[in-house]
């Protein structure tokens, strides 16, 4: 257990030395010992007011879902190396001046996080407004893949509606790829990075990659071409990652009735 | 498996000889991947520049059927540079001494002589392998599917137990099985030589154990091989019940295949299309499908995982079991008269003593790798822990053999085959999903470019190619993927019947066909679709009904 | 949940290709599988799938598949024939054989596609019926 490190080889090695002057008196040793165990404990944070004991290494978020917290995100898959783009699950932390992503930030000793203040939850809005604004539509059939409805149930919780924002969108979608499996209907694309890490980190195939930056941002396969002509072995997992139904299954679309990249449902 | 499938993100060196794992076993390739993300290094030996040939820190471009030598030729560098495990020599294996003596001439030069591959990759690679803490050796067919498949499984056993890669976590010799229940079906006694839970036939006990449970005294003698089998077919051998294999695509020699199975008087097959096979018997039965039935499956790491109905079967085709038991109940026997695949699996797990520790209710779960020995064990992820089945680890005194054929004026090329990511075995069932045939239309010889000038084939022309036993017609593409010298095709398309061209000889222990070696000779002809044209009288029908749009 | 998927029926079973035996869950519809997704605790798996598990499922209702048993005909022809026709014409030919040729001369090959009951029940049949060990699965080619 990695708490263990914590007491350090020099605690015990003073403990036993023989440098040491005279004999340890028990009371004494009581006192050393109980600080040596002091250390060995885990570390906590206070989460929403309770305390929380975490693995070193955990990150904030990590601590909050093991704990029931419910923190919404778009851009984490906890098979994947947190990647932080969404910012759906800022929280506060006592001292800080601004909310952090919570999936990239380490829980440390003595850390106060608030999961869900008026602040953090305005916050979330507001992304979620801005994202669905992008998008031509955020209800999309689950038989787009397991992840698919993500961000419709974000929209529909936080009562995010695009009005207040509508206007340019971004990511253009690939009609043109004939493959018979994967849907690229990159118009509902929130650049999460999902699909590119999934197919990176998870499969190995490094099929996905991203062209241009910004609003411009555009998931794409090497030269811009099919996926049939790239390292793609339509092993499905972005599909399966995707949280807002750009990239779909296009066998299972075949029972939704909106399997046309201007379909809706 | 000796390890589970976990362990697979876990040796810091990694071995894959005969194994094309990103196409064969897709899934498991993705925790070889991980592990080279985290820094593992990575041997592979194979004749073809395989994905996993690209991925690999070193590669071994093994002449086909050669690994014999190349496993002795690394040994005996694992030995010359005292890189052996002595503890674990010392105390876990036997006849360490005699491998010494018997690895003194299998030089990595000798190695190279036989194998083509340099004597400093061999030494390199062994090096590797034999100062890694952890390392663990992956194979599949391309070991097994020779005349010498023994032989290649003991030098590889050879070199694990020589390094002491055994029965930790990231170490040891692990199979891939290349179907869903293939080791199901060896745990349940379907093999000549075991009872359900390799309880071996030949031993008394077991004999009066399953009379007792069977009602019926069984021979004490092995039965047959299927491959025996089909060579007493209408010469001792008159029926034959086949459940679910399309023996006819699948099997070397198909032209003896379909002799033997017309041959007998009685030919039974249970299945869920009417293939090739299916088509040559008296009685077809149609069987519930993958999706239709309830059951379990035992996969490659001796996982048992339940598979539960999700649909009802097609038209009025009903479980295998249900079948089976219906035939034997009208032939007189006792004990068939079941009711679901619940007692039926109960009684496996009653019968075997790897299994004694489940039932049908706590295989529910799936986390069980047997053995499971009693009622209470958690299974066992990783065999070979603290000791061997048998005690201590026997080393083998290889050697090598030449393949059953080699190449000669008349045949010049190796052909050696495999399987491809999109299709399963003869496409029954991919080539029957929508959209598979996309990616996949048709067969394909792969053939290096030099090759393919030598013999005047041309990237999409046609080539028909010959072997002892027959001819086919296939479409060529050229590729550096083959080497020099040797060719590829899948043997998953019934248009381009591979298998009219394999079957020169078997492993004399296993009798498993050397699929993976075969000479051929191939020229250039104006346009193919003559199958078995030529030497070949096969003429082997697609299935009714037409795979789903690959006109030809 | 979306509304399209509340007439949707999901099953968790093992995939039916290779031997690595990937958990997932069959999306199902009025007797049809709609989809395949990847079980993200299976522990062979953890959520992945290949091209085959993932989209190669559709022959289950492929319109080739066999629906009812078939029995060869005096003319050589293989028809449709009752269940009770074909299991008796199944008995009785290894009742025939076993007669002529004694009980060497029945074979039974299991699958390795088939749950473990089948092979179970394949192996059973012939050691019961024949009293021989004349039985073998596809693992050798």
């Amino acid at each position: 257990m990695a708490a263990v490190q914590h007491v350090s080889i020099r605690e015990f090695g003073w403990l036993c030395s023989p440098s040491l002057s005279g004999e340890v008196s028990q009371p004494q040793l009581q006192q050393i010992m109980a600080s040596v165990n002091q250390s060995q404990q885990q570390p906590k944070i206070t989460l929403d007011g309770e305390q929380m004991e975490f693995s070193p290494g955990e990150t904030v978020y990590e601590v909050a879902t093991r704990a029931g917290k419910t923190v919404p995100t778009l851009c984490y898959d906890p098979r994947l190396e947190a990647f932080g783009s969404c910012r759906l699950c800022v929280v506060e932390v006592a001292g800080q001046r601004t909310p952090v992503a919570s999936c990239t930030t380490q829980a440390e000793d003595g850390m106060e996080v608030t999961t869900a203040s008026a602040k953090v939850e305005g916050l979330r809005r507001t992304l979620l407004e801005l994202v669905a604004s992008e998008n031509r539509e955020v209800a999309v059939d689950a038989l787009r893949g397991v992840a698919s409805q993500e961000l419709g149930t974000l929209v529909e919780q936080y009562d995010a509606g695009c009005g207040r924002f509508a206007g340019a969108q971004s990511g253009a979608s690939r009609p043109d790829d004939p493959n018979p499996f994967i849907l690229r209907d990159y118009d509902l694309c929130i650049s999460c990075y999902r699909c590119v890490r999934v197919c990176a980190e998870q499969e190995g195939d490094y099929a996905i990659s991203i062209a241009n930056r910004g609003f411009a941002t555009q998931i794409t396969v090497e030269f811009g071409g099919h996926l049939q002509d790239s390292a793609c072995t339509f092993c499905g997992q972005c599909v399966q990652t995707c949280p807002t139904g750009a990239l779909a299954d296009k066998k299972a679309l075949r029972f939704a009735g909106d399997g046309t990249l201007n379909g809706g449902s | 498996m000796s390890n589970p499938l976990a362990d697979m993100e876990k040796p810091d060196v990694i071995f894959c000889i005969g194994t094309n794992m990103t196409e064969a076993h897709p899934v498991a390739a993705t925790r070889l991947k991980k592990a080279l993300a985290r820094g593992a290094k990575m041997i592979v030996a194979d004749p073809r520049r395989i994905r996993l040939a690209e991925m690999a820190d070193l590669y071994l471009p093994i002449r086909v059927g050669s690994d014999t030598a190349l496993l002795l030729g690394m040994a005996h560098v694992i030995v010359r540079e005292r890189l052996a495990d002595r503890e674990f020599v010392a105390t876990r294996t036997e006849g360490y001494d005699e491998l010494v003596d018997h690895l003194q001439e299998k030089t990595p030069e000798w190695a190279e002589s036989i194998t083509g591959v340099p004597a400093a990759m061999i030494e390199e690679a062994a090096i590797l392998y034999g100062s890694s803490d952890k390392a663990a050796i992956y194979y599949t067919l391309g070991i097994t599917e020779h005349i010498c498949g023994v032989e290649n499984v003991q030098s590889l056993c050879n070199l694990a137990l020589l390094t002491g890669n055994f029965g930790r976590e990231g170490t040891g010799v692990n199979p891939m099985r290349g179907q869903n229940n293939i080791q199901g079906a060896g745990d349940s006694g379907a093999l000549p030589n075991n009872y359900a839970g390799f309880q071996p036939v030949d031993d008394a006990a077991n004999q009066a154990k399953f009379e007792k449970a069977y009602g019926r005294k069984v021979d004490l003698e092995k039965g047959i091989t299927k491959v025996t089998a089909l060579e007493q077919c209408g010469d001792g051998i008159f029926g034959m019940l086949i459940d679910g294999e399309n023996t006819v695509v699948s099997d070397p020699d198909q032209e003896h295949c379909i002799h033997a199975l017309k041959s007998l008087e009685h030919l039974v097959v249970i299945d869920i299309f009417l293939t090739e096979t299916a088509e040559l018997a008296d009685v077809v039965l149609p069987a519930a499908s993958w999706a239709e039935t309830d059951g379990n499956f035992v996969n490659t790491e001796r996982r048992i995982q339940r598979v539960r109905k999700a649909v009802e079967p097609a038209g009025e085709a009903r479980p295998d079991w249900w079948i089976i038991g219906q035939i034997a109940q009208r032939m007189g026997m006792r004990g068939f008269d079941y009711d679901s695949a619940v007692p039926i699996f109960n009684e496996l797990c009653e019968l075997s003593p790897i299994y004694a520790g489940i039932d049908w209710d706590l295989a529910e779960s799936g986390q069980y790798q047997w053995p499971i020995p009693y009622r209470g064990h958690p299974g066992t992820p990783r065999l070979h822990e603290d000791e061997f089945i048998n005690g201590r680890g026997k080393f083998s005194f290889t050697d090598y053999r030449d393949p059953a054929e080699t190449i000669d004026e008349d045949y010049p090329l190796w052909l050696t085959t495999g399987r491809r990511l999109e299709s399963y075995h003869t496409r029954t069932q991919t080539g029957r999903s929508e959209g598979i045939n996309d990616l996949l239309p048709e067969e394909t010889l792969e053939v290096h470019p030099s090759d393919a000038a030598r013999y005047g084939l041309h990237d999409g022309g046609w080539a028909r190619m010959r072997s002892r036993r027959g001819a086919v017609d296939v479409r060529v593409q050229t590729t550096r993927r083959s080497p020099q010298g040797t060719v590829f095709a899948s043997f998953s398309f019934a248009d381009v019947p591979i298998n009219v061209l394999t079957g020169s000889g078997y492993d004399p222990i296993t009798h498993t066909a050397e699929l993976k070696v075969c000479p051929v000779h191939v020229e250039s002809i104006a346009e193919g679709g003559a199958v078995g044209a030529g030497a070949s009288k096969v003429l082997v029908q697609n299935p009714p009904g037409d795979l789903v749009g690959e006109p030809r | 949940m979306n509304a399209t998927m509340s007439d949707t029926k999901t099953t968790r079973t093992i995939c039916g290709y290779c031997g690595v035996g990937c958990s997932l869950d069959l999306m199902t519809r009025d007797n049809r599988i709609i989809a395949v997704h990847p079980a993200f605790d299976g522990p062979a798996n953890q959520g992945a799938l290949c091209v085959k598990g993932q989209f190669a499922y559709d022959y289950v209702h492929h319109p080739d598949r066999l629906t009812h048993p078939l029995v060869r005909d005096g003319e050589g022809r293989l028809q449709k024939a009752s269940w009770d026709e074909a299991l008796q014409r199944a008995a009785q030919g290894f009742m025939d054989v076993e007669q002529r040729h004694g009980r060497h001369a029945v074979y039974g090959v299991a699958s390795g596609r088939t749950p473990s009951e089948a092979n179970y029940m394949m192996q059973k049949f012939i050691r019961v019926g024949f009293g021989t060990n004349y039985i073998d699965n596809c693992s050798r080619a």
